[in-house]
Formats: C-alpha cells, sequence, structure tokens
C-alpha cells in the first residue's frame, strides 16, 4: 500500500490540523482554523454536505425549543444566527412562521394564550439576530393569509426565522477556508489514521491519516499534530480508524418531501399523529414538508425516504393544509442527525446540544478530537469552541473573527437586476447567482461574458447557467454532477433532470477531463438517483412523467442500453 | 349503416389509432377517428422500432448479431404477454404485412425488411442506437458513406461524418456529440469519425430561445432552407465530410426539404432522432393528420367523456353530452402518457370505461404511495427498466376485442389496440411504434369485419 502513497517526507508534518467531514462542521471548523493561521487540510469522503449538512430543514433558528428549561441555549443560538446573517447576508432569507391552534377543545383559548406568552418571551432574544417580534392573529386573519388552512382555528401566533441553503453554507466555508491557506479535498475517504509507534509497539499520540480518493483510487498521506473528526452520524465509524478511540452517537434519521411549488405563504406548523411538531415550509421556488425522527441503524451511505415516512409526513400536514395531497412532490431528502448518544429517551427528547471529545483524555489517543452533535445554526460557534481546543495545542489561545469575517461573496449587497442587465443574462438566473454567490457573482458571470455560449440556460428549471456548472467544477470543488446539483440546484426542479442531466453531465465530464461514454453514465446514474428520491411520494398523474423519462432516455435515445455496460465500480 | 353512423369508431390518432382506421377504411368500413390531445406518437423520434436486442452491448448494437425477424422470434419465445405472442398467426407475417401498408401509406419512413438488420441512428444525447426503420429525414449510419456493415476489422480511410451543431444551443454540442459517436465507433472497432461544425443560425437576439419544431418550421419554406443550406455548405467547403448528421431541422410541414438541401450542399444530409418534442414527432403527427384525410375519414375532436361497453352495442358518450354508436369500436387511447390509463384513488383504470386492468395476465388492482403500497413495487426499482405499472393495460384476446374481468371478451364490439394493451411497453421493451402499428392494424380490421366489412 505505501508504494502507492503520495511520497511525503514522513517525518515533518504537512499541516497543523486534518479536518475529517465536509459537513457544516467540518467546513466550520477548517476555515476557522485557517483564519487563525494554522496549515489545514480537510477530507471528505462524499461531497460537502452529503450527510444531514444539506439534508436538513435548512434553518438558521434561534432554538424557541430552548427557551423554557435552557434560556441560556436560545440566546446563544439567537446571539449565533445573527452572526451568521452578518458574514453571509445573501444567503439567508426570512421564514415567516404560522403556527395555528386548533379550536377543538375548551383549552384552545387557554393553549393559544399559553403560545402568545411563549412567544412574547422569544421576543426578547430576536432583536439578537434581527427577526420580527411574534403577533398574535385572529381566526379571520389566518383565514385571510392562509386560505388554504381548513378546520376551526383558534387563531394563531407568528414568529420570524431565517432560512439556508445548506450546501452552499458547507461550500462557502470551504472556499473560504480554501483561499486561507487550506487544501480541501473531495471523494476522499480517510482509511487510515496513523499513530506514533514506541519501541515497544505501542501506539502513542496521532501523526496523520491516509485518505484515498475514491474516484481516482489515489491515495494521499497527510500529516499533523491535530486530527479534528467531524464525520457526524459516521463519527464513530471515523473514530474507530484511530484503533482504542470511541465516540458515541444516537443517529437519528430526518426525511423531508419536496413539493414543485409554494404550496402556503407561511411556513405553518403542524402536528403529526403522534403529536410531534412537523411544518410545510416554502423554500425558494419550493416547498419542503418535514421532518421526521428515527432511530437509524442503517448504510449512513445509502439513505433514502420510505413510503412510510412520506405518508406520515403528508398525513401530518393534510390536517391543516389537505391541498397537499394533491400537491406534485418532486423529490424527497434524507440524513441522519448526529445526536449526542443517550439510552431511553424518545427521538424528539434528545439533546440537539454538541461535544467535543478529546480522545486523549477518554481513549488515550492524543490528539483526535470528535465534533459530536452540533445544529447548522450553531455551527459557527461550535466550530469556534473546536478551534480554540486547537489552538492550545500551537502555544495557546488566538483570536477568533468567524463572527465578523464575511464568507467569500458575503462583503457586500448585490441587486440582481442591474447585474442581469450588465451581462445581459435573464434574470431569474441572476437572482439565484446572486444569493448563492454574493458579490462573487461577477467572477461567476465574466465566463458568460468570455464566452456567449455559457448563457445558455441548462437547467431551465431552477433555472442555472452553463457558466455557473463550470464554475462549480472549477472554482467549488465540484467533480460529479450530483455534486454540482448540491452546488447550484441543477436537476434539483420539478422536471426531474430531464432536461438538464445528460448537458450537465457532459459539461462536467469536459471540466473535469472525462471521456463522453463517463458522461452517459454519470447522466444516467444521476435520473436514477433522482427518480429513487421521488419515487417513494408519487402518485396519480405523475405516473406519465415517469413514462416519458423512460422514452426519452431509455429506449428512445439509448442511454439505457449503453451505460449498463459503461457504469460500474462505485463512482458516482 | 344509416344516419352517418360510422362502421367503426377509432379513439385515438396515435399510431396505433392510424393504422387501426387505415386497415378498417381498406377493409371497406366507414370510418371516424375521434382524437384529443397530443400523445405518445407526437412525443416520438425519428426512429420506429419493432423490435429490438435490449441487452444489445455497444458492439452489438453498431453491428447487430440478428435480423429484426430473429428478435421477433425470440421477444415471442421469451415474452407470453407481449401482443407478438397474442396476436395467433406467425406474427412476424402480421407484422410485415401490417407495415406494408401503414409505412407506404405515411410515406415518411424507410419500408420495413424484417430480414435486414434495421438502421443505425444517432440520437441527440449523443449515442447511437438500432431501430427497424427511421424517417427518410434521418440519418442512417450504416449505410450514409457505405459503411461497411459486415464483420471486417479494416476500412482503409476512416469515413468523416460532420456534426452540425447551431452555435449557441443549449441542448446539444457538436463537440461532445462528435467526441461521443467517435468514441462508440472506435469501442466497436468501426473507423468511422465524427468532427464537429458549427453554424452561426443563431443571428438575432432571441432566436436562441426558439423551440426545435420552430427552427424546423425554418427549413420548410424555400427560403429558410435555402439559407440553412447556404450556412452548411459554406461550413463543410474545406472539410472532407462524406455525410453530415444534424439536428431534426429538415422542416416538418413538408417533406422535400432535404433532397433540396442535399442538392445544394453535395452530401448526404441526415438528422438525428430526438424523442420528446422534437419536430420529428410532429412530422408524424401531420402526415397521420394528412392521410387519415385522403383514406376518408370522419375526423372528430369532441372529447370522449366515456365508453358504455354493453353486450347490446357499446356507446361512445361525449363531452357535450351526445352519444355514438358504431358496428365496432377501437380504443387506441395509449398507456400513460395518452391518458388511456390513469391513477385514480390510487388504483391504475382504464380512463374511458370500466374495463379491467391486466398485468401479466391476471386482473391485479395496483396502488401508489397515496395508499401506503410501495411505489417501488408499481415503478419497479429502475426507471429505465420499468416495473408492472408500465406493462399493465386493457386484456385482450387474439382477435384484439378487450377482456372483461373473468378474462371473457367483454363486448363483441369493443377492440383495443397499442399502448393501452397489456404487456406492451412501447417506450421500454424495443417494440415501439411498430407494436402499435402491428396491433391497430389487426384490430382494424377485425373490426371492420364485426361492422360487417370486410
Amino acid at each position: 500500500m505505501s508504494a502507492s502513497i503520495e511520497s511525503v517526507p514522513a517525518e515533518r508534518p504537512t499541516h497543523d490540523v486534518i479536518v475529517i467531514g465536509g459537513g457544516i462542521n467540518g467546513t466550520g471548523v477548517a476555515r476557522d482554523c485557517a483564519l487563525r493561521g494554522l496549515r489545514v487540510i480537510l477530507f471528505e469522503k462524499n461531497d460537502l454536505a452529503f450527510g444531514a449538512s444539506g439534508n436538513n430543514s435548512g434553518m438558521i433558528h434561534g432554538g424557541p425549543r430552548y427557551l423554557t428549561d435552557h434560556p441560556e441555549v436560545t440566546q446563544e443560538s439567537c446571539r449565533d444566527s445573527g452572526y451568521i446573517q452578518a458574514i453571509a447576508p445573501n444567503l439567508l432569507f426570512r421564514i415567516p412562521f404560522l403556527f395555528p391552534i386548533p379550536a377543538d377543545s375548551a383549552r384552545s383559548k387557554i393553549v393559544l394564550a399559553a403560545v402568545d406568552a411563549f412567544f412574547s418571551y422569544y421576543d426578547k432574544f430576536q432583536p439578537l439576530k434581527h427577526g420580527k417580534p411574534h403577533t398574535r392573529l385572529t381566526p379571520s386573519e389566518v383565514r385571510r393569509l392562509e386560505p388554504g388552512l381548513v378546520g376551526d382555528i383558534a387563531g394563531a401566533v407568528t414568529f420570524d426565522e431565517w432560512g439556508t441553503d445548506g450546501h452552499r453554507l458547507c461550500v462557502l466555508n470551504a472556499i473560504d477556508a480554501r483561499e486561507h491557506g487550506a487544501s480541501i479535498h473531495v471523494h476522499h475517504e480517510v482509511e487510515d489514521v496513523l499513530r506514533e509507534r514506541s519501541s515497544d509497539g505501542k501506539e502513542g499520540r496521532v501523526i496523520g491519516v491516509v485518505a484515498r480518493d475514491r474516484l481516482t483510487g489515489a491515495r494521499v498521506k497527510a500529516l499533523a499534530k491535530v486530527v479534528v473528526n467531524a464525520t457526524g452520524a459516521w463519527s464513530p465509524i471515523t473514530a474507530s480508524l484511530a484503533r482504542g478511540a470511541k465516540t458515541k452517537v444516537r443517529p437519528g434519521k430526518g426525511i423531508h418531501v419536496v413539493y414543485d411549488r409554494r404550496v402556503s405563504n407561511y411556513a405553518i406548523a403542524s402536528n403529526a399523529i403522534d403529536g410531534r411538531q412537523i411544518f410545510v415550509m416554502p423554500w425558494g421556488n419550493i416547498s419542503w414538508i418535514g421532518t421526521t425522527d428515527d432511530d437509524f441503524y442503517g448504510d449512513l451511505d445509502h439513505l433514502t425516504a420510505t413510503t412510510d415516512e412520506v405518508r406520515y409526513l403528508v398525513q401530518g400536514v393534510a390536517r391543516v393544509l389537505p391541498s397537499i395531497r394533491e400537491a406534485r412532490v418532486i423529490g424527497t431528502t434524507a440524513g441522519v442527525r448526529p445526536t449526542l448518544f443517550e439510552y431511553g429517551p424518545l427521538e424528539d427528547k434528545l439533546s440537539r446540544e454538541h461535544e467535543i471529545v478529546d480522545h486523549a483524555s477518554r481513549d488515550g489517543v492524543a490528539g483526535l478530537y470528535s465534533m459530536i452533535g452540533g445544529k447548522l445554526a450553531s455551527f459557527r460557534s461550535f466550530a469556534e469552541e473546536m478551534t480554540d481546543k486547537v489552538c492550545l495545542e500551537f502555544g495557546g489561545p488566538r483570536p477568533c473573527s468567524t463572527h465578523k469575517d464575511p464568507l467569500p461573496g458575503g462583503d457586500a449587497l448585490v441587486h440582481a437586476d442591474s447585474v442581469a442587465e450588465t451581462y445581459s443574462v435573464p434574470e431569474p438566473s441572476v437572482r439565484r447567482l446572486v444569493y448563492r454567490h454574493g458579490t462573487r457573482v461577477h467572477a461567476v458571470l465574466a465566463r458568460a461574458t468570455k464566452d456567449p455560449n455559457e448563457r445558455a440556460v441548462v437547467c431551465a428549471c431552477e433555472p442555472v447557467l452553463e457558466c455557473e456548472v463550470r464554475h462549480a467544477c472549477r472554482e467549488e470543488g465540484a467533480r460529479t454532477l450530483d455534486d454540482v446539483s448540491r452546488r447550484t440546484r441543477l436537476g434539483l426542479g420539478a422536471c426531474g433532470a430531464m432536461r438538464c442531466a445528460h448537458r450537465g453531465a457532459q459539461i462536467v465530464a469536459e471540466e473535469t477531463g472525462r471521456a463522453p461514454r463517463e458522461a452517459h453514465a454519470m447522466a444516467a446514474r444521476f435520473l436514477m438517483d433522482r427518480y429513487q428520491n421521488r419515487a417513494v411520494g408519487i402518485a396519480g398523474a405523475q405516473v406519465m412523467q415517469e413514462e416519458l423519462l423512460a422514452s426519452r432516455f431509455g429506449i428512445g435515445a439509448g442511454l439505457f442500453a449503453h451505460t449498463r455496460r459503461f457504469s460500474g465500480g462505485d463512482e458516482r | 349503416m344509416s344516419d352517418g353512423q360510422a362502421d367503426v369508431i377509432v379513439i385515438g390518432a396515435g399510431v396505433a389509432g392510424f393504422s387501426a382506421a387505415l386497415s378498417a377504411r381498406r377493409a371497406g368500413a366507414s370510418v371516424e377517428v375521434i382524437s384529443g390531445h397530443a400523445g405518445a406518437t407526437s412525443l416520438s423520434g425519428g426512429a420506429w422500432d419493432v423490435c429490438s436486442d435490449l441487452y444489445a452491448s455497444t458492439d452489438e448494437i453498431i453491428r447487430p448479431l440478428r435480423t429484426i425477424a430473429e428478435e421477433i422470434e425470440t421477444l415471442v419465445y421469451e415474452d407470453p404477454h407481449h401482443p407478438y405472442s397474442r396476436m395467433g398467426s406467425p406474427a412476424t407475417a402480421l407484422i410485415q404485412a401490417a407495415h406494408d401498408a401503414v409505412l407506404t401509406a405515411l410515406a415518411i419512413y424507410r419500408p420495413l425488411d424484417l430480414t435486414s438488420r434495421g438502421v443505425l441512428v444517432a440520437t441527440d444525447l449523443g449515442l447511437l442506437r438500432r431501430t427497424a426503420t427511421a424517417q427518410d429525414a434521418v440519418l442512417d449510419l450504416a449505410s450514409a458513406g457505405t459503411l461497411d456493415t459486415s464483420v471486417s476489422e479494416h476500412v482503409p480511410t476512416p469515413i468523416s461524418t460532420g456534426v452540425l451543431s447551431l452555435r449557441g444551443d443549449r441542448n446539444t454540442d457538436a463537440r461532445f456529440l462528435s467526441a461521443s459517436w467517435t468514441e462508440l465507433m472506435s469501442l466497436a472497432k468501426k473507423s468511422r469519425n465524427f468532427a464537429p461544425l458549427y453554424i452561426d443560425f443563431f443571428n438575432r437576439k432571441d432566436d436562441a430561445l426558439l423551440h426545435p419544431h420552430e427552427i424546423a418550421a425554418i427549413g420548410d419554406s424555400d427560403e429558410g432552407s435555402a439559407r440553412i443550406a447556404d450556412l452548411i455548405a459554406s461550413a463543410v467547403r474545406t472539410n472532407k465530410f462524406t455525410s453530415v448528421v444534424m439536428p431534426p431541422i429538415l422542416g416538418y410541414k413538408r417533406d422535400d426539404v432535404r433532397a433540396r438541401m442535399e442538392s445544394v450542399v453535395g452530401l448526404s444530409l441526415g438528422e438525428w432522432v430526438q424523442p420528446l418534442a422534437g419536430p420529428q414527432g410532429l412530422r408524424l403527427s401531420r402526415r397521420i393528420d394528412e392521410v387519415l384525410r385522403e383514406v376518408g375519414c370522419v375526423r372528430s375532436d369532441t372529447p370522449v367523456k366515456s365508453l358504455d361497453v354493453r353486450a347490446s352495442g357499446s356507446i361512445v358518450h361525449l363531452e357535450n353530452g351526445t352519444q355514438k354508436r358504431a358496428g365496432a369500436i377501437v380504443l387506441c387511447t395509449g398507456k400513460h402518457v395518452g391518458g388511456g390509463l390513469t391513477m385514480r384513488g390510487g388504483d391504475l383504470v382504464e380512463s374511458l370505461s370500466a374495463l379491467p386492468v391486466y398485468i401479466d395476465g391476471h386482473v391485479q388492482p395496483l396502488g401508489s404511495s397515496a395508499d401506503g403500497r410501495d411505489p417501488f413495487h408499481f415503478f419497479g426499482n429502475d426507471p429505465f427498466a420499468g416495473g408492472p405499472g408500465f406493462r399493465a393495460g386493457v386484456g385482450y384476446d387474439h382477435t384484439m376485442r378487450a377482456r372483461d374481468r373473468r378474462g371473457d371478451v367483454a363486448a363483441n364490439d369493443v377492440f383495443v389496440a397499442g399502448a393501452l394493451l397489456e404487456g406492451v411497453e412501447p417506450s421500454r421493451d424495443g417494440t415501439g411504434l411498430g407494436c402499435c402499428a402491428t396491433t391497430g392494424f389487426v384490430a382494424g380490421r377485425n373490426a371492420a369485419t364485426q361492422a360487417g366489412r370486410g
């Protein structure tokens, strides 16, 4: 094995910190370490935001659920939400929530008053995250604002949260880390954690890792004093690579169902049949309903929603918004929360808090840390906490600046209409580009100025321009069509990637120097993934779309016949 | 029959409906064709499948091992539920007879020869496929520029085909297509080169937003086709191409565009196949309309509300409240795309009548996720391979009469044909339009007999 490893002088560390995992914790800590002057290398087995970071509800919330027992957690969440807004103003959008109270019992009025009081308390923290204070609505006001709601309603409370795109948040953290000297390796699976070996054969401190490029098979060795295991639900597996290190999480699977349009004006909270709180949420030009929370024991790399989970959500939301049953499902998301381990309590009652495990004291593996738990909304402070610890290994505290240094493109607000005019590209595309890239939109569109062909709209649903696809490959580390889709939302719209899969794959193949047959295989696999993602939720006339899909790509265009022979291996 | 009542009513004007109407008409029946919205025929590409080797590898696609007739024999042997197996007399004879009539009438396809290995066409994804026959406007890569289809490994000089792309077209890029086809040919050990060729067709600001059929329509005018031909002629001048393969831009409202352009360019020109919302499906639909008129079918576009299947004489109820009766009725409404089958309350049903839906020889209720049954059961795990829900259809006997729930003939006067049939999945099983044409032809002929003609 050592023969194929990139030769690196064995004795001298190549880096200061090795981060394993490209989720929000991994990229967050990589950025923080890089900003504080440490030499960072990050390995991600799949792609940035592949797991829970990219498959959550995309909310930077203030944590109202902690308000009654741990108001200090809510305060910290709200403050951090404010920081994230400051560093990535392009990436956050307001989500007004509607909390309807059904008039189904004599207690409804009391419930409404209690909820009202609760959110009055939450209002105290809202200024920290520039949120609007809550309001209390009469039944007729509720009907006017959200005509689709059914049933007797005693009233409702509105409150304010922030939404984001989890994929972009990870990608921007990773890009910023890279611009501060870090090297980011996606599709690199860490196979071994290297440790010092004393003359008596005992293993000591960690000194590095060996990673394998899953697309090419090439191995990379990196040596550093500190290894941070930020692999979320995978963290017990990663820690075990260091022989003797252990972490415990209680993986909780959560899914969302994605609809082709905004089915409501507000995000609406509702109760599922078992009393759990679920919601329907407009997000960009689509809607999500979510989420489930179930203990998960399966294969973390191949996660899909199941029919039962979809039904559970649809039934729950249909109690307040029956029209959801008629809406068109275009996909599902599935992720596994890396919840702190606790035996006994129901999934919902588990803490969303985080914890840093120093394996030196616990397992005698010095230099290895594991980041356990956490949530998207508080990733920045978790990363700060972790980096503070790392800095102690390098001679003492260094000041953190992640709460004030903007993420790439977050330094100013950009007006989409003027950009659209300057580059003469369609405004709907530019709005999305500005959302994803902030002030860096000019770097993307400069490509289209150089080559007008790159103005072509590759994905018509979202709509994604060719220049952004190429930019994602060149500047954002995308190596497959899937990666591009996470960075640009290509193929995630209503047509199920029918219109963009093959052109997108051709561009990615071109940018990454692959043969045409690999482009076909990549397109086929992407279409297949999108199909399997969507199939658990579709019904009715949607069967027509599936027949069209088959005639378009299967027999009709020969994609299936050729790719069966082309494809093979684990490559995505 | 009297009172303007037709002998045969055909519901649906895709390839199945067309060929049913044609054969009923040829048998001497008066025919009324009722058609609604566009279906799978108008979304088809320039290729016409009859039976394909679904398991062919890349070199077998380019150099097929067996004739179409041999493929049909294999299918009949392997799949007892496919119409080719159910229609009785030797399938090949029926298929050949139906196609001789249908393709000759349409006049825009190459004739079918079951003893041949079909034509090799390029597709807009950059792949190659084998098909029984193709529109005249589509380039046959096996014959254009005399590609050697024998098994010899050496062709002395590589044949070069120009791949034409409209600069700025968002869907296709000649550079990728030519690289892909060259690679496929070399995988099959054929020395044939493809080279990209761009024309600046979009010279006005909004041209790039034109839909494929709008671009094709430009070729329908003398001036438009002359412009395209000139652009191609000047683009190929410096290259030694033997043929040019291009997007479907050879017009779709008239059929002489290719010949006119070839006379200007001096090379063999041809389109690649583009299924789904391309001009080739529209070209086929237009010819169907024209021929139905020529052979004297009555056309109606009042939508059908329901079909009342009765032993005493079935009745077609129209949306406008009127009723129609005929000596025989042929249902050719397609499967999912045409709307022949539809999901209602989580179950799959025939959309006009109460005819039961069969799957693999049995009446079988099938649900969707709406009622908690796992959709993978319905759709299958692989969107390209298909599942039971895509093979489902109206049951029928060898005369193409619809079956009822017990498996008996539902009514003597109700026939089914095309994609609506149980056991056929034209978009997946490789029998494509050919199966629709054949079953339509048999159903139409038997319907005419039922109506007392032929």
